[in-house]
């Protein structure tokens, strides 16, 4: 492969176990990859687990991850493990960052619902993220018809990124209502946005090139839930420029990795 | 590694050359210059072997929560034909909001006779406003409209009120497709102050009971619907469905284990929805040639065709 070509792979940063079929987590990540395959999409982020807990106990969360590291462990070349904690077990959660991040092979966290992620309890984890150089993955909706009750608003994200101004975090779905969302976390440098989960509704894309600056947006796709298809389409059928393109479909992803997977000595 | 290196190379490097995404050097188009035709993917059309698109559900004129950049419909019909489409059926953004409906579906007369040999006009008709009947008369009588677009939750009316099955009649015995919409918008991202659920689909099955002759067409109802449920809608009369707000990884290959292959349709809900998630799905599923061929083109023709054949 030349260099011309790698510098275009395609890179999902949102992409999920739970929702596909297979004997073992390896298998789901197989099969979801053929997919991906099929639209040139070359790496993937993977976390979650088989099933999804909104408020998963210590062993659910150890259970999650132990099936994502042993997906990802099969296809190290195609896909990154992100661990998914919970701030309601705080000393639990510290462990899996410690065991999967620290002495494994993830490169991220993933927050979902268990807790609004402005309460400062979040502080210990995103601190200790933040010296493993793991990007901070948090689920943000602001939905018309009510969140759930540990569900955090883009709003939350920018008040935690407001606190902890050297990490790096990914307000996933943009906030969902992105005319909400994307305007919520624009004055915080050190968060980027994904594109995924929901809709692919025109307009997106460009307002968030517009209000965030190319640099600061992500293709991800929420794959199996979502079609990697429709989630690509945001990008690809938007109206910016290629190099914009480019940087949301991959290279602003490789960008944020790249400290965690030189001090993991992965290369690239 | 899925599949083999080379495989995946090749056709990764022709799904980037053919978005745009790496310049193309036999084709001498740089990179900077690309920003209208490069999510346009013809060698894709052609190696996917999708050699036309009939493109069921498209709108003119403007949302008015947004503006977006396929809302004029030069720019709308010259991203369709960069795709393929060969024919679109199109409603009026307008017939969603609006009560005086010949202004609506005159307007969308007018604006699709410019580009005749691309766009088909498919009026709105609002069953539970004063002398519809006369808005029904007016889009198959004076304009020879073929397809009809009902938003019965916009609107404000169910499926089961007398002026529904009336309709439905009248478009049995006059050879005239209706679409039904049942959803514009996810709810969970909806104008807090114009909230506006699905439509309910429960009466469906005993409206097609009622008038097995009639033609519907579900647009947007994949959120809403289970394939179970189209399927036993299909079973019970002749109900088809488009593509749009169909999901989940390999969504078509999914849809057509359970439903009919003939009764899916291509539909994009341009300008709303970005064109090429549509169109990515007929590449994301693995389909064989004529399958693809048939959602793409040849059920809306059949479709029509026996819509007017009865």
């Amino acid at each position: 492969m030349s260099r011309e070509e790698s510098a275009f792979e395609i890179w999902d940063v949102h992409v999920h176990l739970a929702g596909i079929a297979g004997q073992t987590p390896a298998d789901r990540l197989e099969k979801l990859l053929e997919y991906a395959d099929r639209l040139g999409i070359r790496r993937v982020c993977v976390f979650m687990g088989t099933t999804f807990q909104y408020d998963p106990s210590p062993e659910e969360m150890a259970q999650a991850n132990r099936e994502v590291r042993q997906a990802i462990e099969r296809f190290p070349d195609r896909a990154f493990g992100f661990v998914y904690l919970n701030p309601n077990h705080l000393s639990a959660s510290l462990d899996e960052l410690n065991r999967h991040v620290a002495d494994g092979p993830m490169v991220g966290v993933k927050l979902w619902v268990a807790k609004r992620c402005a309460d400062p309890a979040l502080d210990p984890l995103v601190e200790r993220a933040t010296e493993l150089k793991a990007v901070v993955l948090q689920h943000t909706w602001l939905k018309t018809t009510g969140n759930l009750p540990g569900e955090s608003t883009p709003q939350d994200l920018a008040v935690l990124a407001g606190r902890h101004p050297e990490t790096t975090f990914i307000a996933a779905h943009s906030g969902g209502n992105w005319e909400y969302g994307l305007r919520a976390v624009r004055p915080y440098g050190n968060i980027l946005v994904d594109l995924c989960g929901f809709d692919p509704t025109a307009g997106v894309t460009e307002m968030a090139v517009r209000t965030l600056g190319a640099e600061r947006v992500l293709f991800g796709s929420d794959a199996p839930g979502r079609s990697f298809a429709t989630q690509l389409g945001k990008v690809l059928g938007a109206d910016i420029p290629a190099d914009a393109k480019r940087l949301i479909l991959g290279e602003n992803l490789r960008r944020i990795l790249r400290p965690i997977l030189q001090q993991k000595g992965i290369r690239l | 590694m899925t599949g083999s290196e080379n495989t995946w190379t090749l056709d990764r490097r022709a799904f980037l050359i053919s978005t745009g995404i790496m310049g193309l050097a036999q084709g001498g188009i740089a990179l900077a210059n690309m920003c209208q035709e490069q999510e346009t993917c013809v060698g894709g059309l052609e190696a996917g072997g999708i050699q036309s698109i009939v493109d069921t559900n498209v709108y003119l004129f403007r949302w008015p929560f947004r503006r977006v950049s396929d809302d004029s419909t030069e720019k709308l019909v010259a991203r369709l034909r960069r795709y393929g489409v060969v024919e679109a059926w199109a409603g009026s953004l307008e017939g969603v909001f609006h009560a005086d409906m010949r202004g609506v579906n005159q307007r969308l007369v007018e604006e699709c006779a410019r580009w005749s040999d691309l766009l088909r006009p498919c009026g709105t008709i609002h069953p539970g406003l004063p002398d519809w009947e006369e808005d029904f008369r007016h889009c198959v009588d004076d304009c020879g409209m073929k397809v009809l677009r009902l938003f019965p939750n916009y609107h404000g009316y169910s499926l089961d009120s007398p002026e529904v099955e009336a309709l439905l009649l009248m478009a049995a015995k006059r050879g005239v497709l209706i679409q039904i919409v049942v959803e514009m918008e996810d709810s969970r991202t909806q104008p807090y102050l114009f909230r506006v659920p699905p439509v309910d689909l429960a009466p469906l099955e005993r409206l097609l009971k009622r008038i097995p002759d009639v033609t519907i067409m579900l647009l947007n109802a994949h959120r809403t619907c289970s394939p179970t449920q189209l399927r036993r809608w299909m079973e019970s009369g002749r109900v088809f469905v488009d593509l749009n707000m169909l999901e989940g990884v390999g969504g078509i290959e999914r849809l057509v284990e359970t439903v009919p292959v003939e009764r899916v349709c291509f539909g994009s809900f341009i300008p709303l929805f970005y064109f090429a998630a549509a169109w990515l799905k007929m590449r994301e599923s693995r389909l064989a040639p004529e399958v693809q061929q048939a959602i793409a083109t040849d059920n809306a023709r059949h479709l029509l065709e026996g819509v007017l054949t009865g």
